[in-house]
């Protein structure tokens, strides 16, 4: 019956490893937690329940308007329309819409600022819940490498909506993740499915070279290895400086425009470019099965970012390649980014300052000099309603020093000696594999010799637009 | 490689001659339908530009430091130095300003969006091709979606879009035709990016953008009044004229007065001063001796300096006149009306 429903509604023949045992936990109406890496096929195991129980609606809660914005357009190619969003995108009334016919949707995708909106968290207590779904749930550890505040209050926002059965889940989460989300959550003895992290479709190449190499190193790396490829950088101006000093490249980032965003994601899913240079917002929900090659140009924040990184490669389980170019100092851009993600010292004394000094809330970004909207002064608003002074430096203190851990050990990948798949693994409390072309530590990796990809055909206007309008 | 789109920007600086603030050309950039900004884009011919450069106060700001870094900008004055004058003249620089239809109630863009997404879906429809979309606008989604649930050739009229769409390139001419037509997705090809576009035409991707605005404004312009292409600004108004003045006029034409039109619609005599000073921007027609004493009329004409729209100069030096009346002479005068 599963796998009629799998043919029906997804169009796939067999359900690939371990998304079995996760649906049976969810249709016998346990509640679960799931770690499995990137392109592990996750959201099946959510969505596929849904036609087996026919029965209410499922809430999916997402961190990133990008990501609800992919699932939604999968969702809706293979044809299903029960599907609608609440975000910052949509407009009140098309909210009001939305939570009118809430019995039309078999999927709500929305954000967590959204699910604790009171007339949404009202409309949604009153429906029909078959299940909440917490995607990137790992979100919700301030040990996790992407502690967002917006999913501390998801625990208490599932109980408004009636305690419905809950779903985490998430690609990696260590053991200390793992019990901070099945407690924040109130997951009760939830079914517990861990994937391994492992990838062993990957090879894992890490390159040490002096600062100066590192640009020449790149473009002739760029020739050499397979494509499609994805290259990581840590900033936009980075990503946009390497694309242009590589051939064949196109860069991706944050800051273009919607329509720009999607032309280069809609030609490097069809081959039609074979580069990509971005930043980590590229990639988050892009089902792309035939990437060969990921190169990190900057050293990831965290083992996790990593792993997510590299997992975009060699999802159509053909070999594929990860190369890490690391040069003495690199981390520094890193520790910069870590500490421009939190107050100051000075600014949270400040803040508790002005507060103490009658200054309301709405008054403090101008004195602060600080934007309403800006991360940084969301956290800070929130430490000043749940700490005191102290405790404020305090926390921000042990936050950065847990975040330099983390970079500590993504720093350890790249200089180690030993096998770099066993280090990661052990990361991930697994014991370690063996398996021939592993890492660069193991053997040599050899790239296989792969044909160019397709060209632009740039051609005189007419031409063109004959080519767009032909139906042949 | 060429770099246009400074260049434009600069001209819009220049254009406003020191007599407006760097706030003011903020907003006219940014597309605010305030009455002040309305009036500054008439006034002083920013209208191509309205709306086209839609940037954050933050990008604003870095933008003119960096113009008065590279010695172009005087910001205390806000008026250009001889070196930014240079950058300013070119007769390019003016003639691609000058074909920017500049946002008018979002009419060139929507309609960008709707027929890009439906030639996209279409296409690829056609072709069996799964895609992904390149707009991700929900209203123009909504209104692609529609008009194909109708059942219709779709295959001839495409062939008629082809047509109208060459016809009206052939006449708009490079490199604006190759800035549209590379933006277009079809089932196979995937559009470009000003990045690429510009690589193309060898123009810095900002000047690649303004091609295509221009472009596209110059298509929809070509088209003639029965093209079958029109279909896609159905329901979109590309009026410059706000809603709320636009009402307050209908008022006027169905014979109201201004203080029964104030006290019908409840708002307070400054906005429907404003929405009166719209009429007189945009009107063909106006009753300015309504609103003004002739020979008032007359003096304003003769006390206002050759190519200066300020009004300060000109209040100071008459009695009993006010800055909403200036302002509706002024108005008309621009327009090219004379009463001397």
């Amino acid at each position: 019956m599963f796998e009629a429903t799998l043919k029906r509604v997804f169009g796939y023949e067999e359900f690939r490893a371990g998304q079995r045992e996760i649906i049976e936990a969810v249709v016998e109406g346990q509640d679960v937690l799931a770690i499995m890496p990137t392109g592990g096929g996750k959201s099946l195991t959510f969505q596929l329940p849904s036609y087996l129980k026919n029965n209410g609606l499922t809430i999916i809660v997402s961190p990133l308007l990008s990501l609800i914005e992919d699932q939604i357009l999968h969702i809706r190619e293979r044809g299903e329309r029960g599907v609608a969003r609440l975000t910052s995108m949509e407009s009140l009334e098309e909210k009001q819409e939305v939570l009118n016919h809430l019995k039309r949707f078999r999927f709500l995708y929305l954000s967590p600022e959204q699910l604790a909106v009171p007339y949404v968290t009202r409309a949604l207590a009153n429906a029909n819940v078959q299940m909440l779904v917490i995607d990137e749930a790992h979100c919700i550890s301030q040990w996790g490498h992407e502690f967002r505040p917006e999913y501390a209050r998801l625990g208490e926002l599932r109980k408004q909506i009636g305690s419905p059965q809950c779903m985490a889940v998430t690609a990696t989460a260590p053991e200390n993740v793992k019990r901070d989300i099945i407690e924040k959550l109130a997951l009760f003895t939830p079914a517990q499915f861990v994937h391994s992290a492992n990838r062993p479709e990957i090879r894992l190449i890490v390159e040490r070279l002096e600062k100066e190499e590192k640009i020449g190193r790149l473009k002739a790396l760029v020739r050499d290895i397979p494509k499609p490829a994805v290259v990581y950088t840590a900033t936009r101006r980075e990503a946009e400086k390497l694309s242009s000093e590589l051939e064949d490249a196109m860069f991706y980032h944050g800051g273009m425009s919607t329509e720009d965003r999607r032309l280069v994601q809609s030609q490097f899913l069809r081959d039609e470019v074979p580069i990509m240079v971005c930043t980590s917002a590229f990639g988050m929900g892009v089902n792309k099965d035939n990437v060969r090659s990921v190169i990190h140009y900057q050293i990831p924040a965290t083992v996790e970012a990593y792993m997510q990184e590299i997992g975009r490669a060699g999802r159509d389980g053909n070999p594929a390649f990860a190369v890490l170019l690391y040069a003495e100092g690199d981390e520094r851009i890193q520790q910069f980014l870590i500490d421009q993600q939190y107050p100051k010292d000075e600014q949270i004394r400040n803040a508790y300052f002005e507060m103490e000094n009658g200054s309301t809330l709405s008054q403090l970004p101008r004195l602060l000099r600080m934007g309403e909207d800006d991360p940084v002064f969301l956290l800070l608003k929130q430490l000043l309603a749940e700490r005191s002074l102290q405790e404020a430096i305090d926390w921000v203190k042990d936050r950065k020093r847990a975040r330099y851990r983390q970079l500590g050990q993504m720093m350890d990948v790249a200089l180690i000696n030993t096998c770099r798949r066993a280090y990661l693994l052990r990361y991930f409390s697994e014991e370690k594999v063996d398996q021939e072309d592993c890492c660069d530590v193991c053997g040599p990796i050899v790239f296989p010799e792969t044909p160019d990809l397709v060209r632009k055909n740039v051609t005189e206007w007419k031409k063109r637009l004959t080519q767009i309008f032909s139906f042949e | 490689m060429v770099h246009l789109a400074d260049g434009v920007v600069l001209l819009a600086i220049k254009r406003l001659n020191g007599e407006r603030s760097e706030r003011s050309l903020f907003h006219v950039l940014n597309g605010k339908r305030s009455a002040t900004t309305l009036q500054d884009a008439f006034f002083y011919d920013l209208e191509p530009v309205f709306g086209q450069f839609p940037a954050t106060t933050y990008e604003y700001e870095k933008q003119l430091s960096e113009y008065a870094k590279r010695g172009w900008l005087d910001r205390e004055r806000f008026l250009l130095t001889e070196a930014g004058d240079l950058l300013a003249s070119p007769e390019m620089v003016a003639d691609l300003f000058g074909r920017l239809g500049g946002e008018r109630r979002d009419y060139n863009a929507m309609t960008w969006k709707r027929l890009s997404l439906f030639v996209q879906t279409l296409m690829s429809r056609e072709h069996r091709q799964t895609f992904f979309p390149v707009q991700a606008d929900r209203s123009a989604e909504r209104w692609v979606k529609q008009i194909l649930r109708v059942d219709r050739d779709w295959r001839s009229l495409m062939e008629t879009f082809h047509r109208e769409i060459e016809n009206a390139l052939e006449t708009v001419g490079d490199p604006y035709a190759t800035a549209v037509v590379y933006r277009f997705t079809g089932a196979y090809e995937t559009g470009f990016t000003y990045e690429q576009i510009g690589n193309l035409l060898d123009v810095d991707p900002y000047t690649a953008r303004l091609y295509f605005l221009a472009g596209w404004n110059g298509l929809l312009k070509a088209l003639p009044d029965e093209a079958v292409l029109k279909g896609f600004t159905h329901g979109l108004s590309d009026e410059r004229m706000t809603h709320s003045a636009r009402e307050s006029y209908e008022l006027f034409l169905k014979g109201r007065s201004f203080s029964q039109i104030q006290s019908i619609r409840r708002l307070r005599t400054s906005t429907i001063e404003d929405h009166v000073v719209e009429m007189a921007m945009y009107l063909e027609t106006f009753p300015l001796e309504q609103f003004v004493p002739g020979d008032q009329i007359q003096r304003v004409e003769a006390l206002r300096e050759v190519g200066s729209w300020a009004l300060k100069p000109i209040y100071e030096q008459m009695e009993e006149i006010s800055y909403f009346q200036i302002r509706l002479v002024l108005a008309r005068l621009k327009r090219g009306e004379t009463f001397v």
